[in-house]
């Protein structure tokens, strides 16, 4: 770009964007470029890790709605993790574009975006569900509820080795077509695998049929409906795509097959899309979404491309390795300062050293200066961290492991909001699947839906203090079993099941559903809240997690076995072929630190070890 | 767009759901009192969120509560309002996307539900939402596209005319500067800045300035020392115009402008006046609205006829159809004024009835009750004042000419007096007035085109029906048989009539549920002189007007003294149709009905006529 027209540029923008020179000159010819991008062009911006898309997309995105003057139709800026939109957010806002009220454009996540504009009022068009109460919203059903009323729509006629094989409604999907299916529970995954006949395929199409007709939908039935209602309604295409002429679409590597096509039915009525982000960071191959169909598309409907190369994020050495690792051509400068001597380096680790792991990277990060709140531990998968870490995810517990991990959360000598926060969750989580078959906001402490949010909480709490008589776990100074606690607590629970307003299940429907944990009978219930003895100070969790973010230091650890699903070291690094998705996995990993990247391996062969070298990591014994 | 139907449940006199459809331009709402009418009108506030008179908060007696539960009974749980718009455009269609009806995509639903359950602050929890479902974003912006102002009934126009925070002409100034360039410093601006500078060159106001910025650093000292300085206070363009009021003189401006010492302040203004003053400050605020912000504007008027005689109410309410037109503003007003009511387009008129008390009113929109053009132009051409109070009655009897007007209504007592011994069990008022009824005289036989409002089908050319919307109150006609001059008809041997009405009768027999209409054996007052002893009231009546001695007046006297009671029924009807040859119809009637008014006058009223005051009084 000449100097002369981006100064230009630059110069409008300052005039109309609430923004300082000083902010404005910082923007390379590339961010320039793409700002000066003519909208009635669909596009791809190629960003890579660090390239500061996410303020050029605020830029552009506040630019272009200040021009705006269409007062009925509008830009959508989408994304799609709700962290990613609230950034965006503050990021256009920052700029003044735009006042409290966003209309006529839009700005949040993909899944807000088409439930508020497709979903939600028009659904029922599609379903002909008759709405309860004059409402007709779809009720959305978590994939992991176990709520009762969804036995209803289990498909019961799957047998396998002679036996039925029971699939819920929420474990599988149709694409818009009615005719591919997927699966989302393991279980699912498991017999589908096996291959599913066409009678089959059929029951279960009628029992998803069944589940939608009645108004219900998981969250990736969302994207069938969308799709169809679009397809079945040429008049709504026609007005979604006059009412959004232009759509942004950032973190364009995690559109799903159904959402390109969903935008393309609106580009095909005269919608430009403009696509931004990294196809080598796209990590939801679970979710269908797959970087070779989006580059196929981008290609065919001939999008114009521009890209960022200049990593404002990482210092040159870590640029270096990720690009080695996911093959990139063209070169990419990487602008921050490097401050340590080493900063890729390999550890290696055996079962005695592996749980030392978080003190050697505590200790290497204060002998570097180096801010550890900014700093996390990385794998691919929960397990493989799982030791190290401190505290377990809300899934997988049985219900009276609910009420144990609840009681103690909330009976914690210094307990903290998040602690109150916890026990109010897994409380109202517990009665709700006993009491209301399910049926409650998980949003808000599963509140049923015949409740207000707020008489909800104070009821839980009202509850919990009378809890005391069950905790702690401990009875004439000796540990409670499983077995013998659930005894008490169903003595506690009986009376209080009087205090249920409207409930479904009465006392006697729910008393045979409460046990002790399959086969943790004999188990003291303590080690419920036992932590692991591991001093950990930093955020241990897993890649997927920290896409997007900068971070001062990453510990990415693999996998000991080689077994693994992609969490090995090996899987990471491959020549010749970068199109798996471990690649881009151990790519989004790596790209995320500014100053420090350690790789933690089980130990190495030399042939290995030296490979590794070779792609620049410093072995450190 | 305009608003096209709302749909009322639970709120106030609305048990069920009540439909209220509305045409773009002008509505005027009709009907008695309690009928609804301003439920209607609070009820399209709540769903616009009007809140200028504060009602848009909402209270517990708004709540429907059936008449047979207590008053302090809690009322239904919920309230429910559904709006719909019609005619979207298609950028309306674009914008309102979400609100769109997929089966008609011109057509937009907005809902609000209020749920009768106080929070701590004693606030009913609502809700409000486009389309059919309560889930998901809710674009407000799209709301407050709708303009909405209110009117209510007897308002204090002086009041709000006044200079104040949110007065009509402030609100009328923002709106038109909101047009301008919003980076730009308004002129009026940068003249009180000037004013302002001025100010201090005077010397009072110097004098004034130095003697308070001394006594502050006095007060203070040094140190904690601030400096002010005496201003005109408003500065800024919302606070200027907050401060600024309406005056007036009584005759219009001739183009020359007027010395501004000739304006007077709105207190010596009559309260018509101030009213009509106000409704052009607004209406002239709705037009200053900027067109690409607002997609559509409704104004809502209670009772406009207050304080305003009728040629001005008449001269107002064709002012506002104009407006309605030219501006396309929704105007929805609500009267009790037969006046306004003849007046206006009649598929503008929409009547309110109550049925029943505690029962929701019955809502019929004239437009559609199947009027063909030609009774349309007949309707609006005879519906004057005195026949437009049809529309707020409870039941009509329809006559065909001042004599019947006169007479029935004496006739009437004699009648519900002998119901009542005829029918001990049954409780009868004691006149037509009592039971809410009016006697409407059409001034010839136009049953035809006054029965469209009640009958409730529309007989199409090929002879077959098809129903209609209908006013849902009773309605009886009496029409005269009419048979060749020169006959004299008797019960035993009647004569054809020629009188082409005559068909309805059948019609609405086979086809009304409401509506009859009632026929004798040759003309009013030939069959009142048929029945019973009758002849002898009716020969004194006319005695009594005869001033010439003669045969005429023998032949009176003779009547007189005759007992019918033993005549033949030809006699009778040869005395009948010779009392008919001499008598002034009017003058007849006049009398006649002041005799009737008499306590003592024995009557026998015929048949039909009985009959159709026992329908519409059933």
């Amino acid at each position: 770009m000449l100097q002369n027209k981006k100064y230009k540029l630059l110069y409008k923008i300052k005039t109309c964007l609430n923004c300082s020179w000083e902010e404005l000159k910082r923007f390379s010819d590339e961010q320039a470029e793409y700002i000066n991008h003519y909208l009635k062009h669909s596009s791809y911006l190629k960003a890579c890790p660090g390239s500061g898309k996410t303020e050029v997309i605020g830029i552009k995105s506040a630019y272009e709605i200040y021009k705006w003057e269409s007062e009925n139709s509008g830009i959508a800026v989408v994304t799609f993790t709700t962290s990613a939109a609230k950034e965006l957010n503050n990021r256009i806002r920052k700029f003044g574009a735009v006042s409290s009220e966003t209309f006529p454009h839009f700005i949040g996540t993909f899944d807000g975006w088409i439930h508020n504009y497709i979903l939600q009022p028009f659904a029922h068009y599609l379903t002909g569900y008759a709405g309860k109460d004059g409402d007709k919203s779809i009720r959305l059903v978590d994939i992991e509820s176990s709520a009762g009323f969804l036995s209803n729509y289990t498909c019961k006629d799957i047998f396998r080795d002679n036996r039925m094989k029971p699939i819920e409604v929420t474990e599988y999907h149709f694409d818009y077509t009615w005719k591919n299916i997927t699966a989302e529970s393991d279980m699912a995954k498991g017999i589908f695998k096996s291959g599913l006949s066409q009678a089959e395929i059929k029951f279960l199409r009628d029992k998803k049929g069944d589940f939608i007709k009645k108004g219900f939908a998981t969250y990736s039935d969302i994207e069938m409906l969308c799709n169809q209602l679009l397809i079945r309604f040429p008049y709504l295409q026609k007005k979604l795509a006059q009412r959004f002429p232009v759509i942004i679409v950032d973190e364009c590597q995690d559109l799903s097959n159904g959402q390109i096509n969903l935008l393309e039915l609106l580009r095909s009525c005269g919608t430009t899309l403009h696509f931004v982000g990294d196809l080598n960071q796209s990590i939801y191959e679970f979710r269908e979404v797959n970087p070779k169909d989006i580059s196929a598309y981008i290609l065919q409907k001939r999008f114009v491309v521009r890209q960022l190369t200049n990593n404002y994020r990482s210092c040159q050495p870590i640029v270096d390795v990720t690009e080695k690792i996911i093959g990139t051509q063209e070169p990419v400068i990487g602008h921050e300062n490097q401050i340590c001597e080493q900063p890729c380096i390999l550890w290696q680790y055996d079962d005695n050293t592996f749980t030392q792991l978080p003190q050697k990277f505590e200790d290497l990060l204060t002998a570097n200066g180096l801010d550890k709140k900014k700093s996390v531990i990385l794998s691919r998968g929960k397990t493989t961290v799982a030791s190290l870490r401190t505290q377990k995810n809300e899934y997988g517990y049985t219900k009276s492991e609910l009420f144990a991990i609840a009681f103690h959360n909330w009976y914690k000598s210094n307990r903290t909001t998040e602690d109150i926060n916890n026990a109010l969750f897994y409380f109202g989580k517990a009665l709700c699947l006993l009491a209301y078959g399910g049926r409650g906001d998980s949003r808000n402490q599963y509140c049923p839906e015949t409740s207000e949010h707020v008489e909800w909480r104070l009821l839980l709490k009202q509850i919990l203090i009378d809890a005391n008589a069950v905790y702690p776990y401990i009875e004439n100074g000796q540990d409670l079993t499983w077995t013998k606690w659930v005894k008490k607590l169903k003595a506690f629970l009986e009376p209080q099941w009087e205090l249920l307003p409207n409930k479904t299940y009465g006392w006697a429907q729910v008393v045979s559903k409460l046990m002790a944990p399959k086969k943790k009978g004999d188990l003291p219930v303590k080690e419920i809240c036992t932590q692991s003895g591991i001093r950990n100070i930093f955020r241990t969790t897993t890649i997927h997690s920290v896409k997007g973010e900068t971070l001062n230091a990453v510990l990415l650890i693999s996998h000991h076995n080689k077994q693994s699903s992609g969490g090995h070291f090996s899987h990471w690094f491959k020549e010749g072929d970068f199109d798996e998705e471990h690649i881009r996995f151990a790519y989004v990993a790596m790209s995320r630190p500014k100053y420090v990247l350690v790789l933690a391996t089980p130990q190495l062969k030399a042939a290995e070890l030296t490979k590794l070298q070779n792609l620049g990591f410093f072995h450190q014994p | 767009m305009f608003l096209s139907s709302i749909k009322i449940k639970g709120y106030k006199v609305f048990n069920q759901e009540f439909t209220v459809t509305l045409n773009p331009g002008l509505n005027i709402l009709v009907g008695e009192n309690g009928s609804g009418k301003s439920a209607v009108i609070d009820a399209i506030r709540l769903v616009l969120l009007e809140d200028e008179y504060g009602r848009s908060g909402i209270d517990s007696t708004d709540f429907h509560r059936p008449i047979d539960q207590p008053a302090k009974s809690k009322g239904v749980d919920k309230i429910n309002i559904r709006s719909e718009f019609e005619d979207l455009k298609d950028d309306e269609q674009v914008a309102y996307l979400p609100w769109l009806d997929l089966n008609t995509p011109t057509k937009a639903i907005l809902n609000l539900s209020i749920e009768n359950k106080e929070d701590a602050r004693g606030k009913f929890k609502r809700k409000i939402w486009g389309n059919e479902s309560e889930s998901g974003l809710f674009e407000w912006e799209l709301l407050s596209r709708i303009a909405c102002i209110y009117l209510p009934p007897l308002r204090d126009a002086e009041d709000k005319l006044k200079a104040y925070k949110g007065s009509r002409l402030a609100r009328l100034l923002k709106n038109l500067k909101k047009n301008e360039n919003p980076d730009e410093i308004h002129p009026l601006e940068k003249k009180f800045a000037a004013f302002n500078k001025d100010l201090l060159r005077d010397d009072s106001i110097k004098s004034a300035n130095k003697s308070i910025q001394e006594n502050l650093v006095k007060s203070v000292g040094q140190i904690f020392g601030q400096d002010a300085s005496i201003q005109f206070s408003e500065i800024n363009f919302d606070r200027i115009v907050e401060r600024l009021k309406l005056l007036f003189y009584p005759l219009p401006s001739n183009g020359a402008a007027r010395d501004l010492n000739m304006f007077r302040e709105l207190e010596e203004n009559s309260l018509g006046f101030n009213n009509i003053l106000y409704l052009a400050t607004i209406l002239a605020e709705l037009e200053g609205l900027d067109s690409s912000k607002t997609s559509h504007k409704v104004l809502l008027i209670e009772e406009p006829e207050a304080h305003l005689h009728p040629q001005l109410q008449i001269r107002l309410l064709q002012f506002l159809n104009e407006k309605a037109l030219e501006d396309n503003i929704q105007i929805i007003v609500t009267t009790h004024s037969p006046t306004l009511a003849a007046s206006i387009d009649i598929n503008t008129l929409k009547v309110l009835t109550v049925k029943k008390a505690g029962e929701s009113p019955v809502y019929t929109s004239l437009s559609k009750c199947g009027f063909d053009s030609d009774t349309k132009n007949f309707l609006q051409r005879w519906l004057d004042i005195t026949k437009s109070i049809l529309l707020f009655a409870k039941g009509v009897l329809m006559v065909e000419g001042i004599a019947e007007a006169l007479v029935i209504k004496e006739l009437t007592p004699y009648i519900l007096r002998k119901l009542a011994i005829n029918n001990p069990g049954k409780n009868y008022l004691k006149d037509l007035e009592e039971y809410g009824i009016s006697i409407i005289n059409l001034n010839g036989i136009y049953f035809r085109h006054f029965m469209t409002l009640f009958q409730g089908y529309n007989k199409k050319a090929d002879g077959s029906f098809e129903k209609t919307d209908y006013i849902p109150i009773r309605c009886a006609g009496l029409t005269d048989n009419d048979p060749d001059t020169g006959v004299k008809p008797t019960a035993q041997n009647p004569a054809a009539g020629k009188n082409h009405q005559l068909y309805m009768i059948q019609d609405l027999e086979n086809n009304s549920q409401l509506c009859r209409l009632f026929s004798n054996l040759k003309t009013f007052e030939y069959d009142l002189a048929l029945a019973g002893n009758n002849l002898i009231v009716m020969a004194e009546v006319q005695l009594a007007l005869t001033t010439t001695n003669g045969p005429i007046k023998t032949q009176l006297q003779q009547y007189t003294q005759t007992n019918w009671a033993q005549k033949t029924p030809a006699e009778k009807a040869d005395a009948a149709f010779w009392l008919l040859e001499h008598i002034d119809k009017g003058e007849f009637a006049q009398k006649l009905s002041q005799r009737l008014s008499e306590s003592n006058t024995v009557f026998t009223i015929p048949d039909y006529i009985v009959n159709a005051v026992n329908w519409v009084i059933d």
